[in-house]
């Protein structure tokens, strides 16, 4: 087999010129079926990214009783630093608490003498575990109130997981679809050359020798059309983030960044694995001996 | 060389087997023509040599070797040791005459040297050096048959097989064929012919089997296609 592979080699690639009409139908399929899936995955990430750093942007204030010294709050602050679903705890004295709500609301505070309690505000880095959280905060001694808008995170997380849920049916769906055209473009392609191998049959070649530069060929069509794919997909996100720029200047930072190297490595293997297993499986049934 | 005994073949929808109880001998360096009636079980019984098709009874041995229930794995390796010629040519389309008879080379795993001096003496054999640089739609029928058989003669195989070789070409081209395949035979090779083609049989004067129905009706040394 080694002496033949530099020969399987060439046929392969010699193949791809001598067949440029389905290598061409072969490649569009590939890069439709993977720019489709390929974009419904980009974009389930970055509406993905955009629903974290919305709820992301919850904090929870817990305030503590008037009576708490500087001391227990602190405690309380630190105990709440290290629990689950919590990034950062802050402490604010009584003080600085004030001089925030002065500054937020100079009409609402003007001439009045400091009625804030110490607080600590907790960024959270799992708005899911908030309510929980919440709660238990609460039973707490020192902790006089838990601010956290409990309902508007469970009515945004719910919207996010019916979104998840349908997202994952629709790549599911997508991925399938995908299979489908690239396994039948390629398996057109092995049909047109079912002659071909009959022939190579007869003059006694093995099957693995009819089926390696079948399967390279494949592999060929997979990552050229990974490759056109990636290049689609990462103009058209150039082109949809310019125009968010744009005309949405608010929701620019909303997305997370799309990595080009990830995207054509996802893409371009995708399509070799896919080129390769349609191929394979296509050939099977044309080497079905006696 | 080549052994049937009482074999039988039955295709699955078919009401009547392709060949029934067929016990025939070949002896190595012989030149055998099958002739018979369309339909009659010669291409069966060819396609059972180079094992495109199981026996449903009996037994085959190629070379000493029983192919009855050969294991598909090694049937590849049953047909390197065989030249097989069909009479639709069975050439590769996007390849050059040479390319053609290189890739029978080329899947014994050949090196360059060994094939740049094994084509050249096959396709002078067959009159086709000056052509080996055309594809096949550039040929007519007779050149591409003789490139068929310059495939099935490069691997210099001890056993040439041949359905219609014959069949669509005019009476002067099929004489040249046949002269070819003589002359292979005379080199010491061992060829099976399938043919309807009777002023080819009568001039050859080989051994001729008949097959009717499924059944030997006649074998004759040096006889011609009719009885």
């Amino acid at each position: 087999m080694l002496r033949s592979l530099p020969f399987l080699l060439r046929e392969a690639l010699v193949n791809l010129r001598r067949h440029s009409m389905m290598t061409i139908a072969s490649v569009t399929g590939i890069a439709i079926a993977l720019t489709l899936l390929g974009g419904f995955f980009l974009t389930f990430q970055q509406v993905d990214a955009a629903a974290k750093r919305t709820l992301g942007a919850f904090e929870m204030r817990v305030f503590c009783k008037q009576d708490t010294s500087a001391e227990a709050a602190r405690d309380v602050s630190d105990r709440l630093s290290r629990l689950p679903g919590v990034a950062r705890a802050t402490f604010l004295s009584r003080e600085a608490a004030w001089a925030e709500q002065s500054k937020n609301y100079p009409i609402d505070t003007a001439g009045l003498p400091n009625l804030m309690p110490h607080t600590v505000v907790v960024e959270l880095s799992d708005a899911g575990r908030g309510p929980a959280l919440a709660q238990t905060v609460r039973s707490w001694p020192g902790v006089d109130e838990v601010l956290l808008l409990e309902q508007e995170i469970k009515t945004l997380l719910r919207i996010a997981d019916i979104g998840k849920a349908a997202g994952g049916v629709c790549g599911v769906v997508l991925l399938l679809g995908a299979i489908a055209i690239v396994a039948n473009t390629i398996r057109l392609s092995v049909h047109m050359r079912r002659r071909e191998i009959r022939i190579m049959q007869i003059v006694g070649a093995s099957p693995w020798f009819i089926r390696l530069p079948l399967v390279l060929e494949g592999f060929l069509h997979g990552v050229a059309g990974g490759g056109v794919a990636t290049g689609v997909l990462l103009a058209l996100c150039g082109y949809v983030a310019g125009l968010v720029q744009s005309a949405l200047p608010q929701f620019a930072g909303y997305g997370a960044p799309v990595d080009a190297g990830a995207v054509a490595l996802a893409l371009t293997g995708g399509g070799a694995l896919l080129g390769m297993l349609a191929s394979g499986l296509a050939i099977r049934r044309y080497l079905r001996a006696v | 060389m080549i052994e049937l005994s009482r074999v039988s073949v039955a295709y699955k929808d078919g009401a009547v087997p392709a060949l029934r109880d067929v016990t025939l001998r070949i002896p190595g360096g012989d030149f055998v023509f099958l002739v018979g009636p369309t339909g009659a079980g010669k291409s069966t019984l060819l396609r059972l040599l180079y094992r495109d098709l199981a026996p449903t009874e009996g037994r085959i041995t190629v070379g000493g070797r029983d192919i009855t229930h050969l294991p598909a794995c090694d049937v590849p390796a049953l047909r390197r040791q065989m030249g097989i010629i069909l009479q639709d040519y069975g050439l590769l389309p996007d390849r050059s005459v040479w390319d053609n008879v290189a890739f029978a080379c080329q899947v014994l795993g050949q090196g360059r040297r060994e094939m740049r001096r094994r084509i050249p003496e096959a396709l002078d054999l067959v009159g086709m050096t000056r052509r080996c640089d055309a594809f096949p739609h550039e040929l007519s029928g007779g050149e591409q048959q003789r490139v068929a058989i310059a495939r099935a003669l490069v691997n210099r195989p001890p056993l040439l097989l041949a359905d219609e070789p014959t069949g669509s070409l005019d009476p002067e081209t099929s004489r040249g064929i046949m002269d070819v395949l003589a002359e292979a035979n005379r080199r010491g090779a061992t060829v099976v012919v399938v043919t309807h083609d009777q002023a080819v049989v009568d001039r050859m004067r080989r051994r001729v089997v008949c097959i009717d129905g499924g059944r030997v009706a006649r074998d004759s040394p040096e006889g011609c296609y009719a009885a």
